[in-house]
């Protein structure tokens, strides 16, 4: 692929997100390497010895691909059975495994388990990429909001752990607005954990005016779990499942449990998240202009059939079970959870209100739209129309990259582009200039 | 293309036509390619060579100027022959081989002689499909290239934009290369930097302390005076709007300016020129566009709606102005050009002036224009007919087609009230004058019916009214109650329609009777 003013220096870019790691080369116009964010353990315990095999290939490639790249991992694996088995990668974590926990290294879009981030950064040389870190200049995407220390230990990890040659940190809504093709834009980035709304100017971002929900693909999974709940339906997740026969529709399943013991909470959410995925991407729909149950009552029903045999048609529901996003009015909340108030528009509303008065038509004219949950259908024209209401008198643009792969890895993308420019080559941090420097060289990326 | 090249091996007559009798061009298309990829369609065996052969020689012989074509043929197809016909060092090896010529597995060594031999009888034969003609598509002969390449090595590189001595590799096909060819990118913005004295004697200002001051230019620095970015990094010991940080920054490049060239110096002028920068105007400026953006959704809806209206009467205007001129102009009797201007008699040397008094709907200039008009007029026309203020029809026309008809509802009446005093339906002699008079004594006549009309209805509502009061007092004086009934019936519209009376009507009643 020919870049304008590109200059290839064989750079790696890394996004790691709230449910997906991306990584490959920069250059390259899709990720390489993409995987479940998610590291699953197992206590160092007497279940240690009757793990088959197959489960042990994972981190023992990882030990072999650290031992490779730096003597850090080496030593960090050099001692098995005191530390808890680790499993990265879709392969690992997606099999059942007794006791397997799985977490995320993000907590609110900030790096808290460092150990899991280490795990997935491992996975991502020594398996996703087999590439030597010492190679390749490595471009790691972060939230606009990381705050300083967070970005202080990124350099210290990237430098002290990997020995990379130059290291960046791109910020997210930046490059995304760089995947739009844009300097100046308003990032609205629906992810699996939030929708943030970050103002960017000439590729830096505007951190006073950045407001985020946790109005994501979690809120929706939540939303209909807890709609299918009302509906009456038994929710089994495919790995409780040993066999089904088909039924009628509405009838009740019938299926043969699998025998899973000692599966861990964290585990059986992840196996609920992957059937509401599915029915997220198969079901769920936005409507497209204000909701209302009559008229959306009429549309046509979809039907879906749960990994226990269970099948039915889903009409109203369908639109209803994400309204929330749009309308605090519809959106269902637990007993004693905290309902969220706000919606996607207001926080686009107030985030351009914190704009200077100077930017606030720049950025009502250049929204750009990504993120996985932007992906449900309906969410762009939606938005449309609840901004043209809101913002009376401004010309709203949504800029919303059309294929699901581009929304997707949209910050990804973004530092594909950026790190294979050449005159990107100025910017990177050096290992010279955190040798001088130390840590605190972070600031040197606004 | 292949039907034109068919068609040019059927009219010659080739052998190529006989093969192709039975066959699509589409198919001998394909069974040729097919025989050059050694896949032995058409060429089954060695002993079809001959006969190929000989009917090429035969072919020959017959038409002498292929002799020619067969040159061209060799020209244009046999490179593209060429790279089939593998050298004997480059056979594939058997296995391939088999699999390529069908089952057909010879000894190795007498392979190669023998695809040799095939291959050239191959050439032959398909100089005889194709009829010994060049194909349509020229196969152009490239110059050989040049046996040397550029080598392209992994190589570090240093960037001079750079501070320190970052090497980062790339693919380049110059060993020597100096510098990254983006070095030049690396332009930074011009900020001026400043001593502790030079702080002290020029800088100071009560607002800013210094550590705000060097904080706010390091930012200038770092970000090259974006200041939307400069002011939501900045964190300075108060809180400050991005006026107040242009405003800072801008003075205290301006101070420095001056400091450093004197006021007088024409560089320093230019230069504080450039750092130029009003705070209270921009204030102002922030002031309107937030009173802009802060308009409700009705005030902007009624904006639209007087810009609307706005719009619309600029584009009627014109169509406006242009009806004006018109009845102007009709009024002017189209005798005089619009432009003319109307000489202004003193009104008081007009004898005929006090006779005439000026209309309500018309302005006193109007009016004078138009008395000049008729004035002039008057000398040489008929006074005052009605004719003239209309517009007159282009071509030739009956004058008593102009004169005004009477209303239906008053004709049979009008026409006998004008029998009476023995005027016809049209006038004996229709001059001008006279046409004009008629129509005034019609439209008089007509005026005197409608009064009389009037006075007959209003008689009769006299009458009524005495009639009620006489009622009403011998009510009175009977002691008996008044039949309310038909009393305000009868006089509330009467009393409605009393002013409806027009006072035009009532004056043509007078000139009438006058």
């Amino acid at each position: 692929m020919v870049v304008f003013g590109g200059d290839e220096v064989s750079a790696l870019v890394l996004d790691v997100g709230s449910r997906l790691t991306k990584a490959g080369y920069a250059g390259e116009d899709m990720p390489k390497g993409v995987f479940s964010s998610l590291v699953g353990t197992i206590p160092a315990s007497g279940a240690d010895m009757d793990v088959d095999v197959d489960a042990g290939a994972g981190p023992r490639a990882i030990r072999q691909g650290g031992d490779a790249a730096a003597g850090g991992a080496a030593a960090a694996a050099s001692a098995p059975a005191a530390k808890p088995r680790r499993f990265v990668g879709d392969t690992e974590i997606f099999r059942w495994r007794e006791g397997l926990e799985l977490r995320s290294p993000l907590e609110d879009g900030v790096v808290s388990d460092w150990d899991a981030l280490e795990a997935l950064w491992d996975h991502v040389y020594a398996r996703a990429l087999r590439a030597e870190p010492t190679e390749h200049p490595l471009l790691f995407c972060e939230p606009s909001w990381n705050p300083r220390e967070k970005r202080e230990k990124l350099c210290e990890l990237a430098f002290e752990k990997y020995q990379v040659p130059a290291f960046y940190l791109g910020r997210s809504a930046v490059l995304s607005a760089f995947a739009a093709g844009k300097p100046s834009a308003l990032v609205v980035d629906s992810g699996a954990a939030f929708t943030s709304v970050v103002p960017v100017y000439d590729g830096y971002v505007l951190k006073k005016a950045i407001r985020r929900a946790p109005l994501g693909g979690d809120f929706v999974s939540d939303q209909i779990r807890m709609t299918l709940e009302n509906l009456g339906v038994e929710l089994v997740p495919q790995f409780m499942v040993a066999s089904k026969m088909p039924v009628d529709p509405q009838a009740p399943p019938s299926f043969v449990r699998a025998e899973r013991p000692n599966t861990t909470k964290s585990f059986t959410e992840f196996g609920m998240e992957q059937l509401l995925q599915e029915f997220k991407e198969t079901i769920v729909q936005i409507a497209e202009s204000r909701f209302d149950e009559k008229s959306y009552r009429k549309r046509p029903q979809r039907s879906f059939e749960f990994p226990n045999g269970f099948n039915r048609p889903f009409g109203l529901d369908r639109f209803k079970c994400v309204e929330g996003l749009f309308n605090p009015q519809y959106a269902l909340t637990r007993p004693g959870a905290e309902p969220i108030q706000t919606t996607i528009t207001r926080l686009i509303a107030e985030c351009t209100g914190e704009c200077d008065f100077d930017l606030r038509s720049t950025m009502i004219n250049n929204i750009v739209l990504t993120g996985g949950n932007s992906l449900l259908p309906g969410f762009a024209d939606r938005l449309y129309t609840e901004l043209h209401l809101a913002l009376p008198g401004a010309r709203v643009k949504v800029h919303a990259a059309g294929g699901p792969l581009e929304r997707r890895f949209g910050p990804w993308i973004g530092g594909s582009i950026l790190a294979s420019l050449g005159s990107f080559h100025q910017l990177w941090i050096s290992k010279q200039q955190y040798e001088e420097m130390g840590p605190s060289v972070e600031k040197r990326i606004h | 293309m292949l039907e034109i090249q068919a068609s040019q091996t059927s009219a010659f007559g080739g052998p190529g036509a006989g093969l192709g009798d039975g066959m699509s061009p589409a198919a001998a298309m394909a069974r040729t390619s097919s025989a050059g990829s050694l896949s032995g369609d058409v060429v089954v065996g060695a002993d079809a060579v001959p006969q190929q052969q000989q009917q090429q020689q035969q072919h020959q012989q017959q038409q002498p100027h292929h002799q020619q074509t067969g040159e061209i043929l060799a020209e244009f197809v046999l490179p593209t022959l060429q790279p089939r016909t593998r050298p004997a060092g480059l056979q594939p090896v058997p296995g391939h081989a088999a699999a390529d010529e069908r089952g057909a597995a010879p000894a190795p060594g007498a392979q190669s002689a023998r695809a040799f031999r095939k291959q050239a009888s191959l050439d032959a034969s398909i100089a005889a499909l194709t009829g010994g003609l060049p194909p349509v598509v020229l196969a152009r002969r490239w110059p050989a290239a040049s046996t040397t390449c550029r080598r392209w090595r992994w190589q570090p590189f240093t960037n001079s934009a750079r501070t320190d001595s970052l090497a980062l590799g790339h693919w380049s096909s110059d060993p020597n290369e100096a510098d990254s060819r983006f070095a030049a990118q690396g332009v930074q913005a011009q900020v001026m930097r400043f001593t502790d004295e030079e702080y002290d004697t020029h800088l100071k200002d009560p607002a800013w302390s210094k550590e705000d001051t060097e904080h706010l230019f390091a930012l200038c620095r770092e970000l090259e005076l974006r200041f939307y970015v400069i002011a939501d990094r900045f964190e300075g010991s108060t809180p400050r709007t991005i006026e107040d940080l242009k405003d800072r920054y801008y003075s205290v490049s301006r101070a420095l300016v001056a400091a450093r060239h004197g006021a007088q110096d024409p560089q320093g002028k230019l230069m504080t020129a450039k750092y130029a920068y009003d705070k209270t105007r921009e204030i102002e400026r922030r002031r309107i566009i937030e009173k802009l953006l802060s308009r409700t959704p009705e005030q902007i809806e009624e904006e639209e709606i007087l810009m609307h209206e706005l719009k619309k009467r600029a584009a009627s205007e014109e169509s406006w102005n242009r009806e004006r001129e018109l009845i102007l102009r009709s009024l002017m009797n189209n005798e005089l050009p619009p432009q003319t201007a109307v000489p202004l008699v003193p009104l008081s040397t007009d004898p005929r002036k006090k006779r005439r008094p000026l209309r309500g709907d018309e302005t006193p200039m109007m009016a004078q224009g138009v008395d000049a008009i008729r004035r002039r007029n008057r000398d040489r026309e008929v006074d005052d007919s009605p004719l003239r203020k209309e517009k007159l029809p282009c071509g030739a026309f009956l004058r008593t087609s102009r004169i005004q008809p009477i209303k239906i509802s008053l004709q049979t009446r009008a026409t006998a009230l004008l029998d009476e005093y023995r005027i016809g339906a049209r006038p004996n002699m229709p001059t001008a004058a006279v046409c004009a008079k008629f129509d005034e004594v019609r439209q008089l006549a007509v005026a005197l019916l409608e009064t009389k009309k009037l006075v007959d209805k209003a008689e009769h509502e006299l009458k009524v009214a005495h009639i009620r009061r006489k009622t009403l007092k011998d009510d009175l004086a009977g002691g008996r109650k008044p039949a309310a009934a038909a009393g305000p019936a009868l006089s509330a519209p009467l009393a409605g329609k009393r002013p409806l009376v027009s006072p035009p009507v009532q004056r043509e009643h007078k000139r009438a009777r006058n």
